[in-house]
């Protein structure tokens, strides 16, 4: 049973079809890419399984439907680190990262003991410890970014969903996130569904891509298959060079 | 005792009360009818305070000015009356508790005052401003028989009367004349309905401002061009302390320099409290209204 | 940058708190003794064997006037200084104050309603402050009716607002011997004769401080955004709802009893988010604290400055808040909300 499923999800905005029947899965431990031009749908794909906007078709979180789901249920089953996240500037890291227990903590209540281990245990994970009483607005772009999984990871959930995540990274710093990602999800067994754009890092950290062209699926399957130079081109509109470099693949833009 | 000692005893006490004014007779303890309802005083007041300007004047004239220890900031006369910093507008109970009043006389019954000085067991008379002649005869009444002093409110009254019908018997009669009384510089008048409107009622005089009033609203706010359409024949100012207007400043506004009023000479310029309030001096209001009805007719 | 200072400025609220219900109780225009006023108090406390130096005048000043004078201005200041904390988080705005879906607008409506088309007398009875509560009530119903969602309900309430402002003027324009009256009422004021005021707002006031107060962790999770906030498992709408219920309750009562007395609902929180952070589980009970504290403060400055007479509050918190949001705009850089 895969940790997440979509089975024939469409979203209208304003009257308007953003997606229309896609169907996915994702299994537990594995990282499956959404790619696509802008505007193609990826952030509303997201935005669906999370809750944001009410889809028609099902989505199915461990099995469960997710229309049937109440609030805190699927927050304990499906954490979102959205493009932008909102840090503000005057909490403290281990504040932030506590916040991450709001779907087991009462309407009223404040944090218990198990909350303050999970949220200690996510700082620890993400090597934040020594930044753990530094508020977020003194914290480096990194830094933050590490913050805001170790909040997604203090949620205790069983899905990740990322939005670009790399988008406002340096090379280093994004690569420090991906590995992150990497190792979060083989150790908790994580499933990751994450809107990305940068498909040479697709092909080198998902195992599933699946790519959305006008709101629809246009290929779904291993990397292998999906990023091919004839695909990407009709799908991007742009020209693409896919070049080999032993197992991996390197997507390049080429002059038209 | 012999017959001719008595009646020499009798003649003595005669003397001594009839001279005296009959202050005497008051008697106490008092029951009162004010404006806030049924107020008893039971012994004759020695510590007067006093919010209102009008119940100043009119206390001092009625011979009670001895008993009253503080008035508030705005009673200017007479220039004799103990003034405090006290405010007639906006009263702390406790600034007045300060004074150990045995009787305080107020105009305004906004906020807690009353309540207030009702749970200090200090008896309130409330006097707010009268809306005709005989309602400011009665308050004078109310508050010469509170101070001791019926026979003094009596008289005044009866001597205020007297003087007011023969002002207005001696004005003369003639054409039919138009008022406008200007509160402030933006044209805010008052009524026939009000205590300064029956004073030009008593003369005959046609005010313009009561076609912009009604129920609620006998102050109304005059258009410019109302007041320059009706051309009253003579305006009163009493915006002349507050505001300092005088028959030069209205003839400089737009327009007013071609009213009959201004072009004859008839704008009067009056002391504003001698035009707001609704006490004694109402008789010196009355004078200045006679004298302008006069130049007017003749 | 990790000074933990919430512990002394927790202190320094209740001190600030204490101090100015201790003046508010010693001074006055009646000019009694301090060690009198003081000596009285204790004459209440059994057992100490104290008696009271007071006269019976005396006595009623300090317990009937001074002590619910003090007691209100507590309770109103610490209901507008939270609903305004409150507003502040649940519409991440840092310029929500209590007024901002139109109550000051409502109340005044119907204070002015009352003052000008009612019985003689009804401004000082129960009629006034029940008119101006269901005012203020009102006016935030409509506009949650017209607006939907943050920034519309924001619009709305301006709407509702200017709507109801320009019937407030209409009225006092058809009743202008009743301007004075109705300004006073809008000016603000804290004054009492005995426990009535206090009793009328006490209900609603301890009902919007608790129901604020316990969703000071709720708040916090807000500062995160809608979107995140609901990804948390947090019904936005309905804490939204929880919290708009509770501040109009408490501050729809403030006004009805006291008028419109403004800035307190702004500058307080604004205050402790500067001192102590702008976590919500700080700035809504130090806010309380520090509310009541501001408000007696400021009601001992509108008696005393200019005694015997009085400033209406509303002139007082306004004298402070200018030069106060001067300083805020200048060194609000750094602190966000």
């Amino acid at each position: 049973m895969s940790a997440l499923a979509l089975d024939r999800v469409s979203v209208a905005l304003g009257g308007r079809p953003v997606i229309k029947d896609v169907s996915l899965s994702v299994r537990s431990g594995q990282w499956a890419a959404l790619v696509g031009p802008n505007g193609s749908g990826k952030t509303t794909v997201l935005r669906a399984i999370a809750g944001f906007v009410r889809p028609r078709g099902r989505v199915l979180v461990v099995g469960v439907d997710s229309a049937r789901l109440r609030r805190r249920e699927r927050a304990r089953l499906v954490a979102v680190v959205p493009q932008l996240p909102t840090t503000p500037a005057d909490m403290t890291v281990r504040e932030y990262v506590l916040l991450g227990r709001t779907p087991y903590v009462g309407y009223f209540g404040g944090s218990g003991r198990a909350d303050r281990v999970a949220a200690d245990r996510a700082i620890e994970r993400l090597d934040l410890c020594a930044l753990a009483a530094r508020r977020l607005g003194w914290l480096s772009g990194g830094e933050r970014q590490r913050a805001v999984l170790a909040r997604a990871l203090a949620q205790e959930a069983r899905i990740l969903l990322l939005d670009e995540p790399t988008s406002a990274l340096d090379l280093a710093r994004q690569q420090q996130v991906l590995e992150l990602v990497d190792e979060l999800r083989r150790e908790e067994g994580l499933a990751v569904l994450a809107a990305m754009h940068d498909l040479t890092a697709v092909s080198l950290y998902a195992e599933a891509v699946h790519l959305l062209g006008g709101g629809r699926l246009a290929a779904s399957g291993a990397p292998r298959e999906v990023l091919r130079a004839e695909v990407l081109t009709a799908s991007y509109g742009a020209s693409v060079r896919v070049l080999q470099d032993g197992a991996d693949l390197v997507v390049v833009a080429a002059r038209p | 005792m012999s017959r001719r000692a008595l009646a020499g005893a009798l003649l003595a006490a005669t003397a001594l009360t009839c001279g005296a004014p009959t202050a005497a007779l008051a008697k106490f303890p008092v029951t009162v009818e004010a404006a806030n309802g049924q107020v008893t005083i039971a012994k004759r007041p020695s510590r007067v305070v006093v919010l209102s300007p009008t119940a100043t004047e009119t206390l001092f004239a009625i011979g009670a000015g001895r008993q009253i220890i503080a008035v508030d900031d705005q009673s200017t006369y007479p220039s004799r009356a103990p003034r405090t910093k006290l405010s007639s507008y906006k009263p702390n109970a406790e600034a007045v508790a300060r004074y150990k009043p045995d009787l305080v006389v107020t105009s305004t019954s906004s906020g807690k005052l009353l309540p207030a000085l009702r749970k200090l067991r200090i008896p309130v008379l409330l006097e707010p401003a009268a809306t005709h002649i005989g309602g400011a005869y009665a308050q004078m009444s109310q508050i010469g028989a509170a101070t001791g002093h019926p026979g003094g409110a009596e008289r005044l009254v009866a001597k205020m009367k007297r003087q007011i019908a023969q002002i207005v018997a001696g004005a003369p009669r003639g054409r039919a004349l138009s008022v406008y009384h200007e509160l402030s510089p933006d044209l805010y008048s008052a009524s026939s309905k009000t205590f300064i409107g029956r004073v030009y009622a008593l003369f005959g005089l046609r005010n313009i401002a009561d076609k912009a009033a009604k129920a609620g609203n006998q102050y109304p706010q005059l258009s410019a061009e109302y007041v320059l359409a009706s051309n009253p024949d003579i305006v009163v100012l009493s915006d002349t302390k507050c505001c300092r207007q005088t028959a030069a400043t209205v003839e400089q506004r737009p327009g007013w320099a071609s009213m009959a009023a201004v072009t004859s000479g008839r704008v009067l310029a009056v002391n504003d409290d001698i035009a707001s309030r609704w006490g004694p001096r109402i008789v010196d209001f009355v004078r200045i209204v006679a004298r302008a009805v006069r130049s007017a007719r003749t | 940058m990790t000074a933990r200072r919430t512990p002394t400025v927790a202190a320094a609220a209740v001190a600030f708190l204490a101090a100015a219900v201790v003046a508010g109780l010693l001074v006055g225009p009646a000019g009694l003794p301090a060690g009198d006023v003081a000596q009285a108090f204790a004459a209440k406390v059994p057992l100490l064997g104290v008696h009271s130096p007071l006269g019976p005048t005396e006595s009623t000043i300090v317990f009937d006037l001074r002590l619910p004078r003090v007691a209100l201005g507590a309770l109103v200041g610490a209901t507008l200084a939270v609903a305004g904390g409150a507003y502040q988080g649940v519409f991440r705005n840092p310029l929500a104050d209590p007024y901002l879906l139109g109550i000051a607008a409502g109340s005044g409506l119907g204070a002015t309603l009352v003052i000008a088309y009612g019985p003689p007398g009804s401004s000082t009875s129960m009629l006034l402050p029940a008119v101006a509560f269901a005012g203020g009530v009102t006016s935030v119903v409509l506009t949650y009716l017209v607006g939907r969602g943050t920034t519309s309900l924001i619009l709305a309430g301006v709407t509702v607002a200017a709507f109801f402002t320009a019937l407030e003027t209409f009225v006092q324009q058809q009743r202008s011997e009743s301007i004075r009256d109705i300004y006073a009422w809008l000016l603000g004021q804290l004054e009492t004769s005995g426990w009535t005021e206090v009793a009328i707002i006490a209900p609603y006031a301890i009902v919007a401080l608790v129901t604020l107060v316990a969703h000071r962790r709720v708040l916090d999770v807000l500062r995160l955004g809608d979107d995140e906030a609901a990804a948390l498992g947090v019904d936005v709408g309905r804490v939204r709802l929880a919290v708009i219920v509770a501040a109009t309750l408490g501050t729809a009562a403030a006004v009805a009893v006291s008028g419109l007395i403004g800035f307190v609902g702004i500058i307080v929180p604004h205050a402790i988010r500067m001192l102590a952070g702008g976590s919500y589980r700080v700035l809504l009970p130090l806010s309380v604290v520090a509310g009541a504290g501001f408000l007696v403060f400021a009601d001992l400055l509108a008696r005393t400055v200019l005694s015997p007479a009085e400033l209406p509050i509303g002139v007082v918190t306004a004298f402070f808040g200018a030069p106060f949001f001067a300083v805020v705009l200048r060194t609000t850089r750094v602190v966000g909300a």
